[in-house]
Protein backbone atom coordinates (compact mmCIF):
# COMPACT_ATOMS: atom_id res chain seq x y z
CA UNK A 1 0.00 0.00 0.00
CA UNK A 2 1.69 3.10 -1.05
CA UNK A 3 2.65 5.58 2.00
CA UNK A 4 1.77 2.98 4.41
CA UNK A 5 4.94 2.24 5.35
CA UNK A 6 5.36 2.82 9.37
CA UNK A 7 1.52 2.79 10.58
CA UNK A 8 -0.45 1.17 13.00
CA UNK A 9 -3.75 0.45 13.30
CA UNK A 10 -4.89 0.74 16.76
CA UNK A 11 -8.03 -1.12 17.33
CA UNK A 12 -10.11 -2.06 21.28
CA UNK A 13 -11.53 -5.25 22.20
CA UNK A 14 -12.81 -5.82 25.36
CA UNK A 15 -11.23 -2.98 27.05
CA UNK A 16 -7.67 -4.69 25.79
CA UNK A 17 -5.89 -1.75 23.64
CA UNK A 18 -4.35 -3.46 20.59
CA UNK A 19 -1.23 -2.40 17.60
CA UNK A 20 -1.39 -3.43 14.44
CA UNK A 21 1.07 -2.82 11.50
CA UNK A 22 -1.06 -2.02 8.76
CA UNK A 23 0.79 -4.27 6.16
CA UNK A 24 -1.23 -7.02 6.46
CA UNK A 25 -4.50 -5.31 7.01
CA UNK A 26 -6.58 -5.75 3.52
CA UNK A 27 -9.66 -3.52 5.27
CA UNK A 28 -11.77 -2.48 7.92
CA UNK A 29 -14.95 -3.50 7.48
CA UNK A 30 -18.05 -1.42 9.90
CA UNK A 31 -20.81 -2.89 8.14
CA UNK A 32 -20.20 -6.51 9.68
CA UNK A 33 -22.97 -5.77 12.07
CA UNK A 34 -25.22 -5.96 8.97
CA UNK A 35 -23.83 -8.38 6.27
CA UNK A 36 -22.43 -11.38 8.55
CA UNK A 37 -23.21 -14.38 7.85
CA UNK A 38 -24.01 -16.23 10.98
CA UNK A 39 -25.43 -18.82 9.52
CA UNK A 40 -21.55 -20.43 9.53
CA UNK A 41 -21.09 -19.75 13.00
CA UNK A 42 -19.26 -22.42 15.13
CA UNK A 43 -18.81 -21.71 18.31
CA UNK A 44 -16.38 -24.62 18.93
CA UNK A 45 -13.90 -23.18 16.27
CA UNK A 46 -14.20 -19.70 17.39
CA UNK A 47 -15.63 -18.78 14.27
CA UNK A 48 -18.71 -15.91 14.30
CA UNK A 49 -19.55 -16.76 10.87
CA UNK A 50 -18.67 -14.97 7.23
CA UNK A 51 -18.92 -12.01 5.46
CA UNK A 52 -18.82 -11.38 1.74
CA UNK A 53 -15.82 -10.56 0.48
CA UNK A 54 -13.74 -10.16 -3.01
CA UNK A 55 -14.67 -13.27 -4.89
CA UNK A 56 -14.84 -15.77 -1.45
CA UNK A 57 -16.83 -15.10 1.92
CA UNK A 58 -14.30 -14.10 4.78
CA UNK A 59 -14.12 -16.28 8.02
CA UNK A 60 -14.62 -13.89 10.93
CA UNK A 61 -12.88 -15.26 14.46
CA UNK A 62 -13.62 -14.46 17.67
CA UNK A 63 -10.25 -13.41 18.74
CA UNK A 64 -12.23 -11.92 22.16
CA UNK A 65 -13.46 -15.06 23.20
CA UNK A 66 -9.85 -17.16 22.40
CA UNK A 67 -8.60 -14.01 24.78
CA UNK A 68 -11.10 -14.79 27.43
CA UNK A 69 -12.59 -11.58 27.36
CA UNK A 70 -16.41 -11.03 27.51
CA UNK A 71 -17.05 -9.57 24.07
CA UNK A 72 -20.57 -9.93 22.14
CA UNK A 73 -20.83 -9.38 18.89
CA UNK A 74 -23.09 -6.42 18.43
CA UNK A 75 -23.99 -3.07 16.46
CA UNK A 76 -20.68 -1.22 16.54
CA UNK A 77 -18.92 -4.16 16.10
CA UNK A 78 -15.79 -4.09 13.63
CA UNK A 79 -14.03 -6.87 11.52
CA UNK A 80 -10.42 -5.92 10.20
CA UNK A 81 -9.58 -8.02 7.34
CA UNK A 82 -6.38 -9.16 7.30
CA UNK A 83 -4.37 -11.72 4.65
CA UNK A 84 -2.06 -14.42 6.01
CA UNK A 85 -0.48 -17.50 4.81
CA UNK A 86 -3.66 -19.73 4.92
CA UNK A 87 -5.61 -16.63 2.55
CA UNK A 88 -7.71 -14.00 4.35
CA UNK A 89 -9.87 -14.21 7.06
CA UNK A 90 -11.19 -11.39 9.72
CA UNK A 91 -11.32 -10.72 13.55
CA UNK A 92 -13.64 -8.58 15.51
CA UNK A 93 -13.07 -5.39 17.14
CA UNK A 94 -15.05 -2.84 19.29
CA UNK A 95 -13.89 -0.26 17.43
CA UNK A 96 -10.49 0.92 15.66
CA UNK A 97 -9.18 3.68 17.56
CA UNK A 98 -7.08 5.22 14.12
CA UNK A 99 -4.12 4.56 11.99
CA UNK A 100 -0.97 6.21 13.55
CA UNK A 101 2.82 6.45 12.51
CA UNK A 102 4.96 4.03 13.61
CA UNK A 103 7.46 6.12 15.48
CA UNK A 104 4.20 7.29 17.91
CA UNK A 105 5.26 3.50 19.39
CA UNK A 106 7.29 2.63 21.76
CA UNK A 107 8.17 -1.42 21.66
CA UNK A 108 8.22 -3.30 25.07
CA UNK A 109 9.15 -6.71 25.49
CA UNK A 110 6.23 -8.12 27.67
CA UNK A 111 7.70 -9.08 30.92
CA UNK A 112 8.44 -12.83 31.02
CA UNK A 113 6.89 -13.01 34.23
CA UNK A 114 3.29 -12.37 33.12
CA UNK A 115 3.43 -15.57 30.63
CA UNK A 116 0.90 -18.16 32.38
CA UNK A 117 -0.64 -21.27 30.65
CA UNK A 118 -1.61 -20.05 27.41
CA UNK A 119 0.17 -18.23 25.23
CA UNK A 120 -0.70 -14.82 23.99
CA UNK A 121 -0.47 -13.67 20.23
CA UNK A 122 2.47 -11.05 20.76
CA UNK A 123 5.53 -10.99 22.51
CA UNK A 124 6.03 -7.30 22.62
CA UNK A 125 3.18 -4.59 23.77
CA UNK A 126 3.84 -1.13 22.24
CA UNK A 127 3.64 1.68 24.46
CA UNK A 128 1.45 4.68 22.54
CA UNK A 129 -0.08 8.03 24.44
CA UNK A 130 1.08 6.48 28.30
CA UNK A 131 -0.89 3.58 27.52
CA UNK A 132 0.69 -0.58 27.12
CA UNK A 133 -1.07 -1.69 23.41
CA UNK A 134 -0.48 -5.38 23.00
CA UNK A 135 1.60 -5.38 19.40
CA UNK A 136 0.40 -7.62 17.23
CA UNK A 137 0.60 -8.16 13.27
CA UNK A 138 -1.32 -10.45 10.93
CA UNK A 139 1.36 -13.00 10.47
CA UNK A 140 1.68 -14.03 14.25
CA UNK A 141 -2.09 -13.57 14.54
CA UNK A 142 -2.35 -16.07 12.38
CA UNK A 143 0.10 -18.36 13.14
CA UNK A 144 -0.99 -18.41 17.14
CA UNK A 145 -4.65 -18.97 15.81
CA UNK A 146 -3.36 -22.52 13.94
CA UNK A 147 -1.54 -23.49 17.08
CA UNK A 148 -4.81 -23.35 19.10
CA UNK B 1 24.69 -0.89 57.66
CA UNK B 2 21.22 -1.04 59.55
CA UNK B 3 18.98 -2.63 58.14
CA UNK B 4 15.64 -0.89 57.35
CA UNK B 5 11.97 -2.44 56.73
CA UNK B 6 9.72 -0.65 55.14
CA UNK B 7 6.09 -1.13 56.57
CA UNK B 8 3.17 -0.34 54.17
CA UNK B 9 -0.98 -1.85 54.57
CA UNK B 10 -3.23 -2.99 51.95
CA UNK B 11 -6.92 -3.49 52.96
CA UNK B 12 -6.25 -2.24 56.77
CA UNK B 13 -3.61 -5.58 56.34
CA UNK B 14 0.35 -4.84 57.48
CA UNK B 15 3.13 -5.88 55.24
CA UNK B 16 6.50 -5.90 56.23
CA UNK B 17 9.23 -5.62 53.23
CA UNK B 18 13.31 -5.32 53.23
CA UNK B 19 14.39 -2.06 51.77
CA UNK B 20 17.05 -3.55 50.21
CA UNK B 21 13.91 -5.33 47.81
CA UNK B 22 12.22 -2.34 47.00
CA UNK B 23 14.19 0.02 44.25
CA UNK B 24 11.22 2.80 44.04
CA UNK B 25 8.05 3.43 44.91
CA UNK B 26 5.20 4.61 41.87
CA UNK B 27 2.49 6.74 43.52
CA UNK B 28 -1.12 5.73 41.88
CA UNK B 29 0.44 3.62 39.40
CA UNK B 30 -2.35 3.64 36.26
CA UNK B 31 -2.81 -0.23 36.24
CA UNK B 32 -3.97 -1.67 32.76
CA UNK B 33 -5.44 -5.28 32.39
CA UNK B 34 -3.94 -7.89 29.66
CA UNK B 35 -5.73 -11.31 29.05
CA UNK B 36 -4.76 -14.60 29.42
CA UNK B 37 -2.59 -12.87 32.42
CA UNK B 38 -0.62 -15.92 34.82
CA UNK B 39 -2.85 -15.75 37.99
CA UNK B 40 -1.39 -13.49 40.65
CA UNK B 41 -1.25 -10.46 38.54
CA UNK B 42 -3.89 -7.66 37.86
CA UNK B 43 -2.30 -6.20 34.78
CA UNK B 44 0.73 -3.67 34.04
CA UNK B 45 1.56 -0.27 34.79
CA UNK B 46 4.23 1.82 32.65
CA UNK B 47 7.22 2.38 34.95
CA UNK B 48 10.31 5.07 33.52
CA UNK B 49 9.13 3.77 29.81
CA UNK B 50 9.23 -0.26 31.12
CA UNK B 51 6.42 -2.26 31.50
CA UNK B 52 5.81 -3.38 35.09
CA UNK B 53 3.95 -6.34 36.11
CA UNK B 54 1.47 -5.56 39.12
CA UNK B 55 0.58 -8.19 41.60
CA UNK B 56 -2.98 -8.49 42.78
CA UNK B 57 -3.97 -8.49 46.64
CA UNK B 58 -5.14 -12.21 46.41
CA UNK B 59 -1.40 -12.97 46.35
CA UNK B 60 -1.17 -11.66 49.57
CA UNK B 61 -3.69 -13.79 50.99
CA UNK B 62 -6.71 -10.45 50.32
CA UNK B 63 -10.02 -10.39 49.11
CA UNK B 64 -10.85 -9.14 45.49
CA UNK B 65 -11.85 -5.51 45.55
CA UNK B 66 -12.59 -3.13 43.05
CA UNK B 67 -9.11 -1.46 41.27
CA UNK B 68 -8.49 2.04 42.97
CA UNK B 69 -7.40 0.86 46.49
CA UNK B 70 -3.83 0.48 45.55
CA UNK B 71 -2.06 4.25 45.80
CA UNK B 72 0.98 3.30 45.43
CA UNK B 73 3.17 0.31 43.46
CA UNK B 74 6.05 -0.46 45.53
CA UNK B 75 8.80 -1.65 43.01
CA UNK B 76 10.47 -4.62 43.68
CA UNK B 77 13.02 -6.43 41.60
CA UNK B 78 13.61 -10.21 40.95
CA UNK B 79 15.25 -12.67 38.97
CA UNK B 80 12.63 -12.08 36.27
CA UNK B 81 12.40 -8.55 36.12
CA UNK B 82 11.14 -5.92 37.94
CA UNK B 83 7.69 -6.02 39.82
CA UNK B 84 5.33 -4.27 41.25
CA UNK B 85 3.66 -5.01 44.87
CA UNK B 86 -0.08 -2.81 45.52
CA UNK B 87 -0.08 -0.81 48.40
CA UNK B 88 -2.82 1.69 49.99
CA UNK B 89 -0.76 3.50 52.44
CA UNK B 90 2.55 3.68 53.18
CA UNK B 91 3.51 3.61 56.95
CA UNK B 92 7.33 4.54 57.06
CA UNK B 93 10.76 2.74 57.28
CA UNK B 94 12.02 1.75 60.66
CA UNK B 95 15.34 -0.28 61.10
CA UNK B 96 14.74 -3.92 61.99
CA UNK B 97 16.39 -3.91 65.04
CA UNK B 98 13.36 -1.77 66.45
CA UNK B 99 11.33 -4.73 66.17
CA UNK B 100 11.79 -8.62 66.01
CA UNK B 101 10.85 -11.37 63.35
CA UNK B 102 8.41 -14.22 64.69
CA UNK B 103 6.94 -17.01 62.82
CA UNK B 104 3.36 -16.12 60.96
CA UNK B 105 0.67 -18.07 63.44
CA UNK B 106 -1.67 -20.61 60.86
CA UNK B 107 0.79 -21.89 58.52
CA UNK B 108 3.51 -21.55 56.59
CA UNK B 109 2.03 -19.17 53.26
CA UNK B 110 4.38 -18.76 50.37
CA UNK B 111 6.22 -15.33 50.44
CA UNK B 112 5.12 -14.40 54.03
CA UNK B 113 5.38 -17.14 56.87
CA UNK B 114 7.27 -14.98 59.40
CA UNK B 115 6.04 -11.68 60.77
CA UNK B 116 7.59 -8.63 62.01
CA UNK B 117 6.32 -7.38 64.75
CA UNK B 118 6.80 -3.29 65.62
CA UNK B 119 5.42 -2.09 68.55
CA UNK B 120 1.83 -3.32 68.95
CA UNK B 121 1.42 -4.72 65.13
CA UNK B 122 2.17 -7.30 63.05
CA UNK B 123 3.79 -6.93 59.89
CA UNK B 124 3.51 -10.33 57.46
CA UNK B 125 7.18 -9.85 56.45
CA UNK B 126 7.48 -10.89 52.46
CA UNK B 127 9.99 -12.11 50.35
CA UNK B 128 9.55 -11.18 46.86
CA UNK B 129 10.92 -14.36 45.31
CA UNK B 130 9.18 -16.80 47.29
CA UNK B 131 5.96 -14.81 46.90
CA UNK B 132 6.48 -14.81 42.88
CA UNK B 133 7.63 -18.90 42.73
CA UNK B 134 4.17 -19.57 44.29
CA UNK B 135 2.47 -18.22 41.78
CA UNK B 136 0.65 -20.80 39.51
CA UNK B 137 1.71 -21.15 35.92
Amino acid sequence: MTGSDGMKLIFRLGGIGFSLPIEGLLEIRDDAADTLDRSTADATALLLGHLPGRGAAVPVRDLGTRLGLDVPFGEGTVVLVLTGETGVWGIAADRVEGIFPAAEFLSRLLPPLLIGRQPLPCTHCDLWRGEPLLSCDSGALESWWEGT
Amino acid sequence: MTEKVVLFELQESGFALPVAAVEHIVPAPRVFPLPLLRAGFAGVFIDRDGVVPFLAPRVFGLPLRPAGLSRYALVCGSEAGPVGLPAAELLGIVNRQEGHVEAAAGGNAAGFDRVFVHGDRRYALLDVERLLTSLPL
